[in-house]
């Protein structure tokens, strides 16, 4: 059981729905198999045991009334014919004639024995074989042995009497004890009545079995009066169970012969003892029984794989849903709130579809909430950082513009000036923040000349950029502080500083890079100022790299990762900051700022 | 929506598809079932048409043969055609007639070969079309052919033993030997010898004419020849002859000194062993004989492998006849 749970724990809703109704169904199905099966071999073993009684029971009719009217004949013939008679007077003769001719149809001969085995008188007359030792006969031995029954021998020839047409005649002989009167006297003898074996045929052919079923008689030990294939029988070509089956009680059983079932049964037939047999080969009910069950499981097979196809149906009506529940559920896992959750199916999944739908809305509200927070933040940080800047930058700018005027440099404090107001401009660019990378070169171009002013000649500057990307977003004011880092953490106490920087295109992707050849840093110190691990212990001002990592999380606010700022520094070499963005035409964010 | 609609409708269609298949499967296997079903029933119902090619003009006297054949007939569903000659043991007509009912579509033969060597190489022939089942042979050479028939060899020592406890053996007996036309039978006669051929012991043969009267007469003459000892028939019908022979001249009181002893078995045969006319009879079991030959013949007709098969056979006198064993050979039990 536990290893059942433990199988369907991992398997899905659908998997299960199908395999618990499958089984439940496929045995319902071979147990109603079981049930009609069992139910139909017995309503047909009964049916044929019924059959089979029936035919015996009308065998035993016939018999019985073939061997009454024996019975009656022998004793007609003995209280009517012998014991009114004197043997001397002779007309015992002509009254056996009669009675002989009344039943020629069944009977073979009657004859009269004295005790010592002579002839009396016989029907028809015909010459005793001198060959016949009547005393030696078992039936004239079992007479006088049971003076009181009357006894049915076996089939046998009849050897007493020469045919008229030199036939051999198979008879079953009915012989009893007599009283013979002869002068007054009475002696013992022995009536003989030899029935016709072919009437005995002729009542066991007519029955009512199937083809392969059969009827024969025994008498009370078993031995063989009547058998369909009593030649057979006793050319060993065909064997009986006649010993075993005499046995029996009246009834009806089952039994194997020569690997053969059979259902047998049995009926004694009154006063001969003799036993009725009916035999039908249980082939016949296997052969009916194996084509009901190839039909029935072609049937069973057919509803089976039709309650399949209905149980596929139906698990998956309930699981399909469940599972495209799953599918968002694990879409919004991986951080994808964008889902439309449309769920079909039963109301409980669509009113758990709908209760996931507004959770999602609810949260891609929140999340939409925390950004637009966390930019007005950012903005915020980042106007205050301007505004810290702006007032030293604007103070020193004028204060050289004054210097030049003095001086009588008008020519460079106009130029200065107009630098000035070009660079406030494009600080200002009516409130956005993505403009061309054209405007931001520009806005950082516009710094670098109002600092080579400043810093007369120490600072040498190139920019250069792809015209392609001229036209391309960027974020506001991402250059200018980079190259204002690289002049006061670079270029301040140099002589002959130089700053380029290069715009360019690789693939989708637009890089700027601010490159300095300062004193640079340690990679290490380049990685922490972006990491913001970097502690400020050399005194330097400026150095906790704010001003870096917003420019990184500006980028990554607007356009995600990969996309942000980069630092490659080398001691004594220089440094290069390079800013990484989508390159995107400037028209695909008209408006949506 | 729209695709998963169309995804979710293929779907199904594909399980529709496949449930079709599978009924279309079941029905095609439950067809093929029920055809292959018919066909066994309607093999199991065939009737098998088997040709009987006797020898003679008639079997009126093998009734009980008749009877073991058309019991088989009954219980393996075969339909019997007996095929007699105009001329009794005519070898060429029995040739003639056993290729003309395997060209005429007979599933099997079933043959009692003439006495003639030239019966053994068209068997052959035919036995390689259809299966050939020979009853009785008196000649030779059907080796690979399936014989059914009794122990010729073993019944002529048997009856030779009987000859010799019943004390007609002694030193210088003489044993004569007589046969229908054209039906010696050589190893009953091998059997015969082997127990009896000692030295002083004269064993002679005669063949009876195919003419009733003349048998008889042959008959008479050779039981009437003086110092005559031992008369043995070879077949039921040289036997009859001689014991009606016999039975004749008893009740015209001459003395027959000659003993008859015989192979064979009609109710005229039995009459005249019980009236001391014949002393000992070797009888076979003819109706196994019948019974067998068609069991074999649609054996092979079923391609199932057969070999030949003995069937019993009795010695029986006047004491024996009505002993159980030897009355269901005797009187064979027709209920067919």
């Amino acid at each position: 059981m536990k290893m059942l749970k433990r199988f369907l724990h991992k398997k899905s809703i659908q998997f299960v729905i199908s395999i618990s109704f499958t089984v439940v169904m496929i045995l319902g199905l071979l147990l109603m198999a079981v049930l009609l099966s069992n139910q139909y071999v017995s309503s047909m073993t009964k049916s044929i045991s019924e059959n089979n009684k029936r035919t015996v029971d009308q065998i035993d009719l016939n018999l019985s009334s073939y061997l009454r009217s024996m019975m009656r004949t022998s004793d007609s013939m003995y209280y009517h014919v012998i014991k009114n008679s004197d043997l001397k007077s002779g007309n015992i003769n002509s009254q056996m004639d009669l009675l002989y001719e009344t039943n020629r149809d069944d009977l073979a001969s009657i004859a009269v024995f004295s005790d010592n085995g002579n002839v009396i008188t016989a029907e028809p007359l015909s010459g005793l074989k001198p060959s016949a030792n009547v005393k030696e006969q078992e039936w004239f031995k079992s007479a006088q042995a049971q003076i009181e029954n009357l006894h049915f021998s076996t089939p046998h020839v009849e050897n007493l009497f020469f045919a008229p047409d030199g036939s051999y005649q198979w008879v079953i002989s009915l012989s009893r004890y007599v009283e013979l009167t002869e002068d007054g006297s009475v002696h013992p003898g022995v009536l003989l009545v030899d029935m016709n074996f072919s009437r005995i045929e002729q009542i066991c052919k007519n029955n009512s079995l199937n083809t392969a079923g059969f009827v024969y008689i025994t008498d009370g030990s078993g031995e063989i009066i009547y058998h369909p294939k009593q030649s057979l029988i006793y050319s060993n070509l065909f064997h009986e169970n006649n010993r075993a089956d005499a046995k029996h009680d009246d009834g009806t059983f089952l039994e194997t012969l020569d690997g053969q079932k059979r259902l047998v049964t049995v009926k004694t037939v009154g006063y001969t003892g003799w036993k009725i047999i009916a035999v039908e080969p249980f082939q016949d009910i296997d052969t009916l029984y194996s084509h009901f069950f190839i039909y029935a499981a072609f049937i069973a097979v057919c509803v089976m794989l039709v309650l399949v196809f209905i149980n596929l149906f139906i698990s998956s009506r309930i699981a399909d849903p469940i599972e495209k529940l799953e599918g968002y559920m694990k879409k919004i896992e991986g951080g994808d709130f964008d889902q439309n959750i449309e769920v079909s199916g039963s109301y409980e999944i669509e009113h758990l579809g709908k209760a996931i739908n507004s959770m999602v809305q609810r949260i891609r509200k929140l999340m939409k909430d925390i950004i637009e927070e966390q930019e007005a933040k950012r903005r915020s940080e980042l106007n205050a950082l301007q505004a810290q800047i702006n007032p030293h930058f604007l103070y020193n700018t004028l204060d050289s513009v004054v210097w030049m005027t003095e001086n009588g440099h008008y020519k460079e404090a106009e130029c200065m000036v107009t630098s000035l107001a070009k660079f406030f401009r494009i600080s200002l660019s009516k409130g956005k923040n993505i403009i061309s990378v054209a405007d931001e070169l520009e806005h950082a171009r516009n710094y670098l000349i109002i600092q080579s002013y400043r810093y007369a000649d120490k600072v040498h500057y190139s920019i250069k950029a792809e015209p392609e990307v001229m036209n391309c977003a960027t974020i506001k004011l991402i250059v200018q502080p980079l190259v204002e880092n690289s002049i006061c953490h670079g270029m301040e106490y140099m002589d002959d500083g130089k700053i380029s920087i290069s715009a360019y295109k690789k693939g989708d992707d637009l890089y700027i890079d601010v490159a300095d050849n300062g004193p640079g840093m340690p990679q290490e110190q380049a990685d922490s100022l972006l990491s913001g691990k970097l502690q400020d212990t050399t005194g330097n001002k400026g150095g906790s790299g704010i001003g870096i990592r917003n420019i990184q999380e500006r980028i990554r606010l607007y356009f995600g990762e990969p996309y942000g700022l980069s630092i490659h520094s080398e001691p004594d070499v220089g440094t290069t900051a390079r800013i990484h963005l989508p390159a995107k035409p400037l028209d695909d964010f008209k408006g949506k700022e | 929506m729209i695709s998963r609609g169309r995804s979710e409708f293929q779907m199904n269609r594909k399980k529709a598809l496949v449930f079709l298949l599978l009924i279309g499967l079941l029905c095609t296997t439950f067809f093929v079932y029920s055809k292959l079903r018919w066909t066994a029933k309607a093999k199991s119902s065939e009737v098998y048409e088997i040709s009987v090619v006797c020898r003679g003009k008639d079997m009126e006297d093998r009734a009980s043969l008749k009877a073991g054949i058309n019991q088989a007939a009954d219980d393996l569903s075969a339909e019997v055609n007996y095929i007699t000659l105009s001329k009794k043991n005519d070898a060429a007509q029995q040739i003639s007639a056993m290729k003309r009912e395997a060209g005429s579509g007979a599933n099997a033969i079933l043959i009692f070969p003439a006495d003639s060597e030239s019966i053994v190489e068209p068997v052959h022939q035919v036995a390689g079309k259809i299966p050939v089942v020979v009853l009785q042979p008196y000649v030779q050479g059907f080796s690979g052919i399936c014989t059914v028939s009794c122990d010729e060899f073993k019944l002529g020592e048997s009856l030779a033993q009987k000859i010799i406890s019943d004390g007609n053996a002694g030193h210088s007996a003489d044993f004569h030997i007589i046969y229908q036309a054209h039906q010696s039978n050589p190893q009953l006669i091998k059997g015969l010898a082997g127990v009896l051929g000692k030295p002083g012991v004269v064993i002679s043969e005669t063949e009876l004419p195919d003419d009733r009267d003349r048998a008889y007469d042959t008959a008479k003459s050779i039981l009437m020849q003086k110092g005559r000892g031992n008369v043995i028939a070879l077949d039921s019908g040289s036997l009859e002859t001689a014991g009606k022979v016999k039975s004749d001249l008893v009740q015209a009181g001459v003395a027959v000194p000659a003993k008859i002893y015989g192979a064979g078995r009609t109710d005229s045969v039995v009459s005249l062993l019980e009236n001391n006319a014949v002393e000992a009879v070797g009888a076979e079991d003819e109706y196994s004989l019948g019974y067998l030959g068609v069991k074999m013949a649609i054996d092979g007709i079923h391609k199932k492998s057969t070999k030949s098969i003995n069937v019993n056979y009795v010695i029986a006198d006047k004491t024996n006849m009505y002993k159980p064993q030897n009355e269901y050979i005797l009187f064979p039990f027709l209920n067919h």
